[in-house]
């Protein structure tokens, strides 16, 4: 099938006939497949975040079960010195401790948990948002395009960090938190959520509606609309398969930049509460102690890292793939 | 402003005859064109389709020719009601479809079906051909087994019914616009709107186009309008023609009237553009205009010809006349069959070759 697989590939690309036997047709996903596996660097990210996943999935696990650590256990007898400096990584520890005593890998394994569900979930919120909101600016235009345009340019105007603090330590002074209409924003990770979900949609939002715009213009809308389609149709069945490309690309660029988010407003503490471990509040931590214990510093910075550069090779490998056009 | 109207039928030939499909009476686009950012204002229109009237009769083919921006594709798309004219009716089977809500245009649109210029943007490029030819289908919640209809469509626009789950970008040209033939014939339409079918075609491939859309137009008595800037490829497939310059529809008449007697200057000079095929074929003066096709945001006055019309300087003796310059020439009757807006129309045989340089 080598062989004859790339040929497919060639002559499909340059719009060519195939139609030697035993030759499959393939969709539109089997060529981005085809293409992305050449990418060894964008492979190797996404290997690497399915990894991360799985550590962060299988960490009560890992804590439990190998290295019998919970998060939140304290060993101040055994982990810090006399004078109340951490020890670093031995057998039973491999990252050291952290001020309190507490196990540093199981701390960032559960801070990996920690930083994939914040990032994803607020990125799914950011995307379905900014997705919905771009199309039917892009779609429609005129008064409605106007209105959700400025609105998007007025949320990526404002002072992101600065908004950001204001909005958690508001909701963050009782349990109760903030509720917005059917949203209840405890303190926590849904306040988090809820602030960078709120920040980061009007990047897809930009993207999806100059998109739209462009795709809006194409002869097959022009087609579905003279064959009686309902806008609904149009949008959803015709303009928005052709946007799930650069979507993804996109979503893959704001995971990172949203961990970051999150670690940030940990390290200010004001992210998720002390008892969930958080690679931005182990950071935090070690600004204190790195000139007597570099392993506060090194192992979670290290992760934090590795997953932003994981995903920020998988949006340059999906768009190379996903868009042959476009040259690096 | 309103044309004299001229009586019906305006032109017949022989595949002319009941009452006609389609009637365009007076019908008028206006593209606004505006300024500002939040309180934007009119400052001009484009004047893209003005005061055009004419007739499509059931089963005849009626040719729409021009060069580029003179409004015969904004036509098309007023026809389909992709666009909603400024004024002006649209008559289709006898009723008026000029105002109707998407709602109620909906059973019109099984009727009046497009096939689009390029065949690489007129297919949506996420979608396998048999979800492309099969969106009819499932727009309009037809019973029956679509899957199969599909099948039989692909096979009788000469594609492989085995390619249903390709994708557009695995066809070459020719075989993509097919794919755009077999939707546009899918709910059996009475009127297809060709928009210059074959115009991104090879030429080799062209042929093959034109002859498919005719043993359609035979098996399943369709009524085409023929939109192209191809001269050739219209003559070929028309029965009658009408001609466009600057969104005034100047000439109409049968296809082998209108190219072997044309009357309007423009027609001539047009149809002087044709390169001769043939070898030892007779040289002939091109009818070469001076300037460019003005702008339709801000056209002459009176006959929209006039800047460029070599037979009104002629007549004029170097000078436009007054009427041309003042006045616009309806579209009237110079003789059986045969109409043209032009206060000077050609006489049969006059030539025009050496007026051009007079």
């Amino acid at each position: 099938m080598g062989q004859t697989a790339s040929d497919a590939i060639v002559a499909a690309e340059h719009g060519a006939v195939v139609e030697q036997e035993g030759v499959r047709g393939r969709s539109p996903w089997q060529l981005f497949w085809y293409r992305f596996r050449q990418d060894k660097l964008a492979l190797t990210g996404l290997i690497i975040i399915v990894l991360l996943g799985v550590l962060a999935a299988i960490a009560p696990l890992i804590s439990h079960g190998i290295v019998h650590h919970g998060p939140n256990q304290l060993f101040s007898n055994t982990m810090l010195t006399q004078g109340g400096i951490p020890k670093g990584p031995n057998g039973q520890f491999w990252f050291g401790a952290d001020s309190a005593g507490r196990d540093l890998f199981v701390r960032v394994l559960y801070g990996t948990q920690t930083s994939l569900e914040v990032a994803v979930i607020a990125t799914g919120f950011a995307v379905l948002i900014g997705t919905v909101i771009g199309l039917i600016a892009g779609y429609f235009g005129g008064a409605i395009d106007t209105l959700l345009s400025r609105t998007m340019d007025v949320v990526l105007s404002m002072p992101l960090l600065l908004f950001a603090i204001g909005i958690v330590a508001a909701c963050s002074t009782t349990i109760q938190g903030c509720p917005i209409g059917p949203l209840h924003l405890t303190p926590g990770l849904p306040i988090v959520i809820f602030v960078i979900a709120l920040f980061s949609w009007p990047y897809i939002g930009r993207i999806v509606r100059g998109n739209t715009l462009s795709l809006a213009q194409k002869e097959f809308v022009e087609a579905a609309r003279s064959l009686g389609a309902s806008n609904a149709r149009i949008m959803f069945r015709e303009i928005f398969p052709n946007l799930v490309a650069p979507i993804l690309v996109y979503s893959s660029l704001i995971v990172p930049s949203n961990i970051i988010f999150e670690a940030s407003l940990s390290y200010l503490g004001l992210g998720v509460p002390q008892s969930i471990p958080s690679w931005g509040r182990e950071l935090s931590d070690a600004s204190d102690w790195f000139t007597v214990a570099w392993w506060m510093l090194v192992f979670p910075g290290f992760f934090l890292v590795l997953t932003t550069l994981s995903f920020n090779l998988l949006g340059d490998g999906l768009r190379d793939a996903l868009d042959p056009r476009t040259g690096r | 402003m309103s044309q004299t109207q001229v009586p019906e039928p305006l032109v017949t030939s022989e595949a002319t005859h009941g009452e006609p499909l389609v009637s365009v009476e007076n019908l008028t686009k206006h593209f606004p064109v505006r300024r500002g950012i939040i309180f934007q204002r009119q400052v001009a229109a484009v004047q893209a389709v003005q005061d055009v009237t004419f007739s499509i009769y059931p089963g005849e083919t009626l040719g729409l020719v021009g060069e580029s921006g003179c409004g015969k594709s904004t036509t098309a798309r007023l026809i389909a009601r992709l666009l909603n004219p400024t004024s002006g009716r649209i008559v289709f089977d006898g009723q008026d479809i000029t105002k109707l809500s998407s709602r109620r245009m909906r059973p019109f649109r099984r009727d009046i079906q497009m096939i689009f210029q390029d065949p690489y943007a007129s297919l949506n490029p996420r979608q396998s051909v048999g979800q492309i030819i099969g969106a009819p289908f499932a727009i309009h919640h037809t019973e029956g087994d679509t899957r199969k209809r599909v099948r039989d469509l692909m096979d009788r626009v000469g594609l492989n019914p085995e390619h249903y789950n390709r994708y557009p970008h695995e066809f070459s040209g020719g075989q993509r616009q097919r794919i755009g033939v077999a939707r546009a014939l899918a709910l059996r339409p009475k009127l297809i709107i060709c928009d210059e079918p074959v115009s991104a075609l090879d030429v080799s491939i062209q042929a093959q186009i034109l002859n498919l859309l005719e043993d359609l137009q035979d098996e399943f008595n369709l009524t085409y309008l023929f939109i192209s800037h191809d001269l050739g490829v219209v003559r070929h497939i028309s029965d009658r023609i009408a001609v466009m310059y600057l969104g005034h529809l100047v000439e109409l008449a049968t296809a082998d009237e209108l190219y072997e007697r044309p009357r309007h200057p423009y027609t001539a000079a047009l149809l002087s553009a044709v390169p001769k095929g043939r070898a030892g074929a007779r040289v002939t003066n091109r009818i070469v205009l001076q300037g460019d096709v003005p702008s339709p945001v801000n056209p002459p006055s009176g006959c929209p010809f006039h800047p460029r019309c070599p037979k009104a300087r002629l007549v004029g003796n170097g000078e436009v006349p007054e009427n041309c310059r003042n006045e616009l020439p309806p579209l009237g009757e110079v003789e059986t069959n045969h109409v043209a807006a032009c206060w000077y129309p050609l006489e049969p045989g006059e030539e025009l070759e050496r007026m051009a340089h007079a």
